[in-house]
């Protein structure tokens, strides 16, 4: 193309260029998507942004808004099944730790891809009113790992089962706790709620009904008190280490409903 | 962290500006800070094939007037009729 004769009719001369050439969207795709899987490889660092970003641009531009969104979709949902295999794999221990640690690195890739996309999240999605582009990856991952058949169980109950450890008195890595909880809370309200504070709660009822028993049996109603009094304590310390905030009232009560209020009128009357 | 950065047009002029200029865009803006280390955000050089050398200067002329602007130096950006569609597809590029 010759620039200096076309030279203010540019954008009409680029325009027609690509629709000469019927391969434009696969090829611009092909280098989108090799980017994308440098990207989760942790390769990136050889890569233009300004080349990536141009490319996504001109897809939009040509319409091809769709193409790019969904081969952005296929692309990440087949790095996140590789992740899910990986992470299924990990035993004991390494399980959290890996999870947690896959996750750091997918919401890194996911800041990565939407800010060479940014071009077709601000036009097409949004004029398309699809789910934008970082809220997609959420979901993405939502569905493909944490939701996964072989992990959502597992996890849950590791979880829970490191929540058990520390009221029997272990030590047990918070920090850890806290990046894995806070996932559940980034991935939206309703997922920390129905997948990890739900069954959270259930499991501390069942835990301090059984307490209680042992207690109530074994102390008059002035020591019982004391120790009624220690994991309400420990609770609200529990929230503020690696909970969410609005849990703290719940499990309070969840506490003073099992140590307190379900026996009562045995207290009155010890 | 890098005081100026290296903006290179299609026919290969290289405007030095300040970073927090090239930064009034928020494409540029997202070259130079997206993590995981793209060359750009590592050279503090970005190339643009696409766009010429008479419309980079204009951009790096409109970049200082809107740092200005933006601290209250209220004056007007003169904008050659001829140049208006091109300097328009390169902000809807740029994000500016």
């Amino acid at each position: 193309m010759s620039n200096q004769k076309k030279r203010n009719f540019q954008i009409e001369a680029f325009k027609q260029r690509v629709v000469v050439d019927p391969k434009y969207a696969d090829k611009t795709w092909k280098i989108l998507e090799h980017a994308i899987h440098e990207i989760y490889n942790h390769n990136a660092s050889g890569l233009s942004f300004e080349e990536l970003y141009r490319n996504a641009y001109n897809m939009v531009l040509h319409k091809y808004g769709d193409k790019l969104y969904n081969g952005l979709v296929t692309t990440m949902t087949f790095h996140l099944k590789e992740i899910c295999k990986s992470i299924e794999e990990a035993h004991g221990g390494a399980f959290l730790e890996l999870i947690n640690r896959k996750w750091n690195h997918h919401n890194k890739a996911l800041q990565m891809i939407r800010d060479i996309v940014m071009y077709m999240d601000r036009t097409y999605v949004s004029s398309t009113k699809k789910t934008h582009v970082h809220e997609l990856g959420l979901h993405l991952w939502r569905d493909n790992v944490v939701y996964s058949s072989k992990i959502q169980t597992r996890l849950l109950n590791t979880l829970l089962d490191l929540v058990h450890k520390e009221r029997t008195g272990e030590v047990i890595d918070r920090l850890l706790m806290r990046n894995v909880i806070k996932m559940f809370m980034d991935l939206g309200e309703s997922v920390y709620q129905d997948d990890f504070e739900e069954p959270f709660l259930e499991a501390s009822a069942e835990f301090y009904k059984v307490e209680s028993q042992g207690f109530i049996e074994s102390c008059d109603c002035g020591d019982y008190l004391k120790k009624a009094e220690k994991p309400l304590v420990e609770e609200v310390e529990r929230v503020a280490h690696y909970l969410d905030a609005k849990s703290e009232a719940k499990i309070t009560s969840v506490v003073e409903k099992e140590m307190i209020a379900n026996h009562v009128q045995r207290l009155v009357h010890m | 962290m890098r005081e100026t950065v290296k903006l290179i047009s299609m026919e290969g002029f290289e405007f030095v500006i300040d970073r927090e200029a090239a930064m009034v865009s928020q494409t540029i803006r997202s070259m130079l800070t997206s993590p995981g280390g793209f060359s750009e955000s590592k050279d503090g050089v970005v190339t643009f094939p696409d766009i010429s050398t008479t419309i980079l200067e204009k951009i790096c002329q409109y970049f200082y007037w809107s740092l200005q602007y933006s601290r209250g130096k209220e004056t007007e950006f003169h904008i050659e009729p001829e140049l208006t569609l091109e300097l328009m597809m390169a902000a809807n590029y740029l994000h500016t």
